[in-house]
């Protein structure tokens, strides 16, 4: 490859990171609770994809890194979590009636899921793939990912501020009283 | 059909990512490592780093406390990482049923590549740095650990860098809970490792570990000590690896599924005159992912599995345990995995009894509880 070919590739890489970077900090954020542990994972995640750039279609550059990006946080999960089984696991939080705003609580309770529950969930809910989509982005079944957002979903359900079944609209910001 | 919490959950998701103040990314830094990664890349290719055989040598095996006081940085802060050889892990801590366990704020890693001496530095959380010293084999291979003084539940060491799997042996499952990380010591053929502890116990159990190396091996950090291994089929992309270390009473399973976690399970009986095997299931939704692996005498034939009331029949793959040289060794390896669709899982043991018959042509039954 020629000096003005690296030079061109550059100038549309560095395009794209400043296109992708926000849909991607925010996967991020929700995968891993952190803004600074999220701004790792997509630098990390732009890495591996700049490495890979000259085989990665224009249109196919996000769901590329996107992939990348869940997979490595998968890596770092694997790797952190260790090997040891442990005996119980630890409780849910209590149930809180008087937290008052839907959206820090749903990335407070995101946080209390199985890490494979949290991909999925936020695969499916967050950047709204396909139960296949998801499947292929973890490189698992979609039987798999079908039941971690079923068991991610009533995890969620049980412990939010509100009954759903009460929600008199989708969507709502602000207070639940 | 979507009900009305999945359309909350979308709601809340977009609106709660919306919220942090994030920091931008430079792309001129993402290229620059990125271009960094490419030429290692092509580097490794072109001297055609393959499949090391990594040499056991265990070399300054204990990692204490040197008396070196040095003046540290607020406890606050972290060090930066030094470009070559050297790693950091910060803010140490575990939990286990709801304990936290802090460990130092920062404990670094450094190893001279040319002389293969290690140095360990834990920063306490009022700044306070104490050093200890170790080494490993300068070309690679070898593995270190220790834990410092003054951290009872922290072991820290360096091990080979393309090592996976790598696993303690002698911690008893269900007394405790720990944390690891690993990250590799940059330019050289090691990786730093850190295992926190929930209990001090733990620490003084550890007999030692075990880990599969570059090409599939299995080694142990004690020279003496042999692990033996066999393959099998599983219902992951991987094998599933039986491994034995007789020295250690320990039996596992390195089994990479795809989707969770590495298994290991502390084995049933003993390698006297039990048939040890172990039991692992795993919750998939409404099934269970079983699997169950043990050990026969070596020239068993015929191995015949018996099932718990209620469970269909799966046959037993079985296959000779060789050492990290090729080695035969005592024991001929059984293996199943399969689901189970128990709802909600069933108890073991799964795997009752096991009959098989020896070189002698004898009929031998084992009863396993």
């Amino acid at each position: 490859m020629g000096r003005g070919d690296k030079a061109e590739r550059d100038v549309a890489f560095a395009a794209f990171v400043e296109q992708a970077t926000p849909s991607l900090m925010r996967t991020a954020w929700l995968l891993t609770g952190s803004t600074e542990a999220a701004r790792e994972l997509v630098q990390a995640s732009l890495v591996k994809t700049y490495a890979a750039w000259h085989r990665v279609r224009a249109d196919e550059a996000l769901a590329y890194t996107r992939r990348v990006l869940v997979n490595h946080n998968t890596d770092t999960w694997r790797r952190r979590r260790g090997e040891h089984l442990v005996a119980d696991a630890p409780e849910r939080p209590h149930h809180d009636s008087q937290r008052a705003d839907h959206r820090d609580e749903v990335a407070r309770l995101l946080a209390t899921l199985p890490a494979q529950q949290r991909r999925v969930v936020v695969l499916r809910y967050y950047s709204d793939l396909s139960e296949q989509a998801t499947a292929e982005v973890l490189g698992i079944s979609v039987g798999a990912v079908k039941s971690a957002a079923s068991r991610g979903l009533a995890s969620l359900r049980t412990a939010y501020p509100r009954p759903s079944t009460e929600l008199s609209s989708p969507a709502t910001e602000g207070s639940i009283r | 059909m979507n009900d009305l919490f999945e359309d909350q959950l979308r709601a809340d998701l977009h609106s709660a990512a919306g919220r942090p103040a994030y920091d931008s990314i430079d792309p001129t830094e993402v290229i620059g490592e990125g271009r960094r990664v490419v030429r290692r890349r092509h580097r490794t290719q072109a001297l055609g780093v393959a499949a090391a055989v990594a040499v056991i040598g265990v070399v300054g095996f204990l990692a204490t406390d040197t008396g070196r006081t040095t003046t540290a940085p607020p406890a606050h802060h972290s060090p930066t990482e030094p470009s070559q050889a050297s790693v950091v892990f910060n803010d140490l801590s575990t939990n286990f049923n709801g304990v936290e366990v802090a460990g130092p704020a920062w404990v670094r890693v450094d190893l001279d590549p040319a002389t293969g001496a290690v140095t360990y530095t834990f920063n306490d959380r009022k700044g306070t740095s104490t050093s200890a010293g170790a080494s490993v084999a300068p070309g690679g291979g070898s593995i270190t650990w220790g834990t410092g003084d003054g951290y009872p539940n922290l072991v820290v060491g360096v091990a080979p860098a393309p090592a996976t799997h790598l696993t303690d042996i002698g911690v008893r499952g269900g007394t405790g809970g720990s944390t690891s990380d690993a990250k590799p010591l940059p330019g050289t053929r090691y990786q730093a490792f850190v295992r926190l502890y929930s209990v001090t116990t733990s620490v003084s159990q550890l007999r030692g570990f075990v880990w599969a190396d570059s090409a599939g091996a299995i080694r142990t950090s004690d020279a003496s000590v042999k692990a033996y291994s066999t393959d099998f089929v599983g219902l992951g992309r991987g094998p599933s690896t039986l491994v034995a270390v007789p020295n250690w009473d320990w039996l596992g399973v390195f089994d990479d599924d795809g989707a969770s976690s590495v298994w290991i399970s502390e084995a049933s009986g003993t390698f006297g005159n039990q048939v040890p095997r172990v039991e692992m299931g795993r919750l998939d939704g409404k099934n269970s992912q079983v699997t169950v692996a043990g050990l026969l005498p070596a020239g068993a034939t015929g191995v015949t599995p018996h099932y718990a009331a209620g469970m269909a029949s799966h046959p037993l793959q079985t296959a000779v345990l060789r050492d990290a040289d090729g080695a035969a060794g005592h024991y001929t390896g059984f293996f199943a995995q399969f689901v189970d669709k128990t709802p909600k899982g069933r108890p073991s043991p799964w795997l009752t009894h096991i009959s098989w018959t020896d070189p002698g042509g004898q009929r031998q039954e084992s009863t396993l509880h």
